[in-house]
Order: structure tokens, then sequence, then C-alpha cells
């Protein structure tokens, strides 16, 4: 019966009740649409996080340790081979591939820049971070080319045919260079991306460095959520193994990452604190109101035997129910406003992008969870303290009041 | 439930008693005394009257029986139990199951209708559903109010409204009722009505009445009546 109760009583008054809907309702769809927006932009990063640097990334310990010494940290033949056998064990290992990374200057004419490059194999190609904007991608066999950011290519002023040639320090400490033929020009998200990325075949990379050997091996897993379980299995693998190597994870790896979606975080807690504020204060005083009207409804209920306890629970109840029913209705709401802005076409520039990217909020039952949550909870926290003053009210006081 | 602790004489106690009680209030620096001493016993199946003027603490005696205000000193047992230091939790379960309370404005819970009105007190008492209904169903017959089962209080007429209420108080088939100005709100053919079901109920089912009232027709009824002047008590007569 209490239920009951508490369901007339939140009813009685359809014009209160309409206007408390309207507050938990807005404020929950708000923080859906934003809620779903910022799922939406970190669900993206960690996509293209993990297109850039695989699940896993398996190198020598002193590579992860940043010994100076490079020969040091290269894997040789043997043991990529021993950890490709570790690797074709495990079934949740979709791809893998080698990779020899290395700084040099990049020169064109009487242009030049610092470059970070990738050497790739292009018959294995697991990881795919760009997109080619001109020419075309390195292809099997590839020896002696290069495709290098857009930006870059612009800053030498390079067009795919063109030769540009490297000067690099080998693995002993010695200087080389080596003329390479540009054959295609990436697009990436990021500027930093775009003005000093390029990649070369890693037979070309091994050439430039003087090496047979590679930095790492990249691996990518059938599902992201589960890079923590198979790292833990992996990481325990290797260490029986005695190869001398270690792995990494994607979000270890990607420093920037944490922040940005930390960013992201940050604002969505401090668009939920908020909300919660608001729909707190705004239920309070339309429940305190409530509440107090019914001070001598109170004052019946005790005098026929209903105990302190029950009336706080009658209350709060009525909260509840706001709560749930605005909630509910919010979620609504939030999905309008999320299939209205998904068809609107606005779009806005991230920091460091290069391109506009649509504004998308995500519609998944996972994004209304905590907004539904932040709903029910601030109503009914903003219910306590009204009907803890009803519940400790006399009998005698609460009778008596018109 | 409704048991009563056994006098030494081996006579059962008074439903209620009421020994020197006093009731001061304060109002700024002054101390108004509402009760003075009253000394009182109701009986079962007793019909006691209460008048008074104004102001004289009648409804203050009452609230006193009823268990909804304190004493500032003084007694009161119910069934021979001293309630004085009863818990709030002890005092509400009392008047849950040993007390009905009739009020003049009738006090309903709007949100529900004649029947859940009814219920409610035995719903407080975790009564069994089945049970429920039969108990609601005998005391809405024995009230009159068969055909106003499901309306809810704003569709009734005062004289239905003060029957729900004394349903209500009944209901829990407790052995003491206490009305404040039970008719104060009723005209006078509903107010005869309703008096009249109350002295058939005191009569058939042994029920003690504890009647405030300002209404002469009311004193009719009475076997008793008191009168409370100044905070003090008298009877004034006795035997209907």
């Amino acid at each position: 019966m209490g239920i009951q109760i508490a369901l007339r009583n939140v009813l009685r008054n359809p014009r209160r009740t309409l206007l408390s809907l309207v507050i938990i309702s807005l404020g929950t769809g708000m923080l859906f649409a934003v809620s779903g927006f910022v799922s939406f932009i970190t669900d993206g990063i960690t996509e293209s996080t993990v297109e850039q640097y695989g699940n896993l990334q398996i190198a020598d310990v002193d590579l992860w340790n940043r010994v100076d010494d490079r020969a040091l940290t290269l894997l040789d033949g043997e043991r990529v081979n021993q950890l490709e056998a570790i690797l074709d064990e495990l079934t949740e290992v979709t791809g893998y591939a080698a990779q020899l990374t290395f700084t040099s200057q990049i020169q064109k004419g009487s242009e030049s820049s610092l470059l970070f490059g990738v050497g790739v194999d292009p018959a294995n190609r697991i990881l795919t971070g760009y997109e080619i904007d001109r020419g075309v991608d390195l292809q099997p066999g590839d020896r002696g080319k290069i495709v290098i950011g857009r930006l870059l290519a612009d800053n030498l002023g390079v067009e795919p045919g063109d030769y540009v040639t490297l000067l690099i320090a080998t693995i002993n400490g010695s200087f080389n260079t080596g003329q390479l033929q540009v054959v295609g020009v990436f697009r990436g998200f990021e500027s930093f991306y775009e003005s000093q990325f390029a990649y070369v075949p890693i037979s070309t990379a091994q050439m430039l460095l003087n090496t047979r050997g590679v930095d790492k091996i990249v691996v990518k897993l059938s599902d992201i959520r589960i890079t923590d379980s198979v790292a833990a299995i992996l990481s325990e693998t290797l260490t029986d193994s005695g190869i001398g190597s270690e792995l990494r994870t994607w979000d270890e790896l990607a420093t920037q990452y944490k922040q940005t979606v930390g960013m992201f975080s940050f604002i969505l807690g401090a668009v939920s604190l908020g909300i919660f504020v608001l729909v707190f204060f705004s239920i309070l005083e339309v429940l305190t109101m409530s509440f107090m009207e019914r001070t001598r409804e109170v004052g019946t209920l005790r005098a026929i035997g209903t105990k302190r306890k029950h009336v706080f629970r009658l209350f709060l109840t009525e909260g509840a129910l706001l709560g749930v029913m605005g909630g509910i209705l919010g979620i609504l709401v939030g999905v309008g406003l999320g299939v209205l802005v998904n068809h609107s076409g606005v779009g806005w520039t991230p920091p460091g992008a290069l391109e506009e990217v649509p504004i998308l909020v995500k519609l998944s039952p996972i994004s209304a969870v905590a907004p539904l949550a932040i709903a029910i909870l601030s109503t009914l926290i903003s219910a306590v303290f009204p009907a803890l003053h009803s519940a400790r009210l006399q009998v005698v006081d609460a009778l008596r009041s018109q | 439930m409704n048991s009563r602790r056994e006098q030494p004489d081996g006579s059962s106690p008074p439903v209620i008693a009421v020994r020197e009680l006093v009731k001061q209030y304060k109002t700024g620096a002054e101390v108004v005394e509402a009760l003075r001493g009253v000394n009182f016993e109701a009986d079962s199946g007793g019909f006691v009257v209460v008048h008074g003027p104004s102001g004289s603490g009648k409804t203050t005696f009452l609230n006193m029986l009823g268990c909804i205000d304190h004493p500032s000193s003084g007694t009161v047992e119910l069934y021979g139990d001293d309630v004085s230091k009863f818990s709030d939790g002890r005092l509400s379960e009392l008047r849950r199951d040993k007390i009905g309370l009739v009020f003049q404005t009738f006090n309903l819970i709007p949100v529900l209708s004649t029947f859940e009105n009814i219920e409610y007190p035995l719903v407080l008492q975790n009564i069994p559903r089945t049970t429920r209904r039969e108990r609601v169903h005998r005391i809405i017959d024995a009230v009159g109010l068969s055909k106003e089962v499901r309306r809810r209080p704003n569709k009734l007429s005062g004289g239905q409204r003060q029957r729900v209420a004394l349903a209500r108080a009944l209901v829990t088939e407790t052995h003491l009722v206490l009305a404040d100005e039970p008719t104060g709100n009723l005209d006078t053919e509903t107010s005869k009505r309703i008096m009249g079901i109350m002295q058939s109920l005191n009569e058939e089912r042994d029920v003690a009445f504890v009647v405030v009232t300002h209404d002469p027709m009311v004193g009719e009824y009475a076997q008793r009546t008191v009168e409370i002047r100044d905070g003090l008590l008298s009877d004034i007569h006795r035997g209907r």
C-alpha cells in the first residue's frame, strides 16, 4: 500500500508533478546527450589509438627501460621467431607484425625536417592508422620507398614520385644517408602525426639503421576489452620463456590518450555535477513545498499509528518515484536530442586535429545508466531533508497545522 | 490485542486512567496551565462526554488520552500500563492497536478511497489481506457505507466522511475511541445519525467512547458527563 499511496501523492498535484518531471527529464536528457557525445569521442579516440599502437607491443626489456645503446634494445631473428611461436598459440591474437622505428633528418632540396620513421612489413599491415591522400601505399616487395604525412609533404614541397634524403644514425652510431622515393602522402587525424611521421618497408629501415633486428612486435587482438586479460597471460609466458622481452598495452604506450580521455571525463563529470545540483535544489524546493502542505496529513498518519520511519519511507518513495519517472522521461528526451544532433550534420574540430569531425551522440543503453542513476539519486537525496523534517514532527503540532 | 493487566484484587483495570495530569505551555516568559491535576478513568463500554468552554483544556485532555501529546507531569495509564515513559515508536504502536481517534475535521487520507482509508490501520498492523478485507467490509456495513467503498473523501458528504473516520477508528477492534468534536462539522440530522452509530457500537461492541464536544445534543448519549473548566475536571452527570 506504501507505493500505492506514494504514487497517488506524486500524481495528486499534476501541475507541480509536471514541473518536477520537466526539470528532472531535461537535466537527464541533457546528461544523456552529453554522455553519448563523450562516449562517441572516447570510443573514437580509443579505436584510433589502438589502430596506431596495436593492442600490445612486445619489445626487449631495455627498449622499455630506454637504454641508450640502440643495439641492445633490438630483437634479433631468433627471438622474433620465439615470440611469434608464443603468439601463434594464442587464439585471441588476430595478427602481429614486426616494426623498426627510427628518427632521422628528412631533406628535399634546401628544406629539411625531423622525422619519426616506422619500418613496417607492407605484406603484413595489421595497423592502418592513416589514409592515403595522394599516390599509393607501400606495396609488398617495395624497397627504398616511403610514404609521408601530408603536412610534412607540404613543408618539404614533396609530391608522390619525388625523392627525399634521410640522414640517419645507424645503431653503431655512424651516420648513414638514403635516398627514398615518396610513393604516397597520407592523411592522419592529428597535425603532429601528419607533420612528422613516415613509413618505410622494414627492410629499408634495417638497411638505413644497418641492422637485421627489429625493435618491437605489434600485436592485434580480437577485442579491445580482452587486452588486459591477454596481457596478463602473455606477460607470464614471456617471463617464463626467458626471452628477455616485455609487453606494454596500448593505453600504457599512448600517454596522451589518458590525458585526453581524462579531460572528457572531467567535462562529463562537471556537467553531471551541475545537473545533479540543479535537479537537487529544484526538486528540494518542490518536495519541501509539497510535504509542508501535507503537515496535517502527516499528523493524521502519525495519530492513527504510523511510525516516524514509515512516514520517512513514504516521502522517500515519493521522491524515488518522481526520480524514476523523470529519469525515464529524460532518457527519452535524451534519445530525441541525440537523434536530432546526429541528423543535424554539426561538426567541430578537436584540439590538434586537422579536420572537422561530425558531432555525434552515441545512443546506447550503457550511456543511459549514469544519467538515470543521477536523476533518481538527486531526487531521492532532495527528498531526504523534507522527509526527515516531516517524520520528526510532533503529532499534536502536525495535527494543529492548517 | 487488548489484553489488560489485572489489578491486585483480580479485577480488570480501567481502559484508560489519568492521575494528577498537568499540562503546561510556555508562551514566551508566560507559563499557561491547560490542565491542572486532572484525574479521570473510563471503563470498558463507558460513554463519557467531555464538556467545557473554549480554551478550557478539553482538546489538550483528549490529546493526552490519545497519546498524541505528552503531559508535563502526572500519568496516563492504558489498560493498566503507564504510557508516560513510552518511546515514540511504542506510542505509535499503542495508537495503532489500542486507540481509535475521530477528529472534528475527519482527517481522512485524501488519496485513499473509503475502503482504503478504513483498511489502512490494518495494513499498519500487518493483518493478512483476506482478514483485512473481511474486517473492513464488516465495519463498512456497520456504519452504512457499502455503496461508497470506492469513493475518495472529496466525493463524500460530511456525514459520510465522519462515518469513514469512525469505521477507521473501530476497524482494529479497539475498545477505546476518542472523539474530538465529532459532530462539529455536521448538520443536526447527520450528527444524530453519527451519534446513533456510536451509541450502538458502544453497546454492541463494548467500546468505551470519550467524546469532547460543545454540542448539547451529544450529551444525550452520555452515560457520564464531565466538564473541564480552567484546567480542572469535574463530574456533572452520571448515568444515561
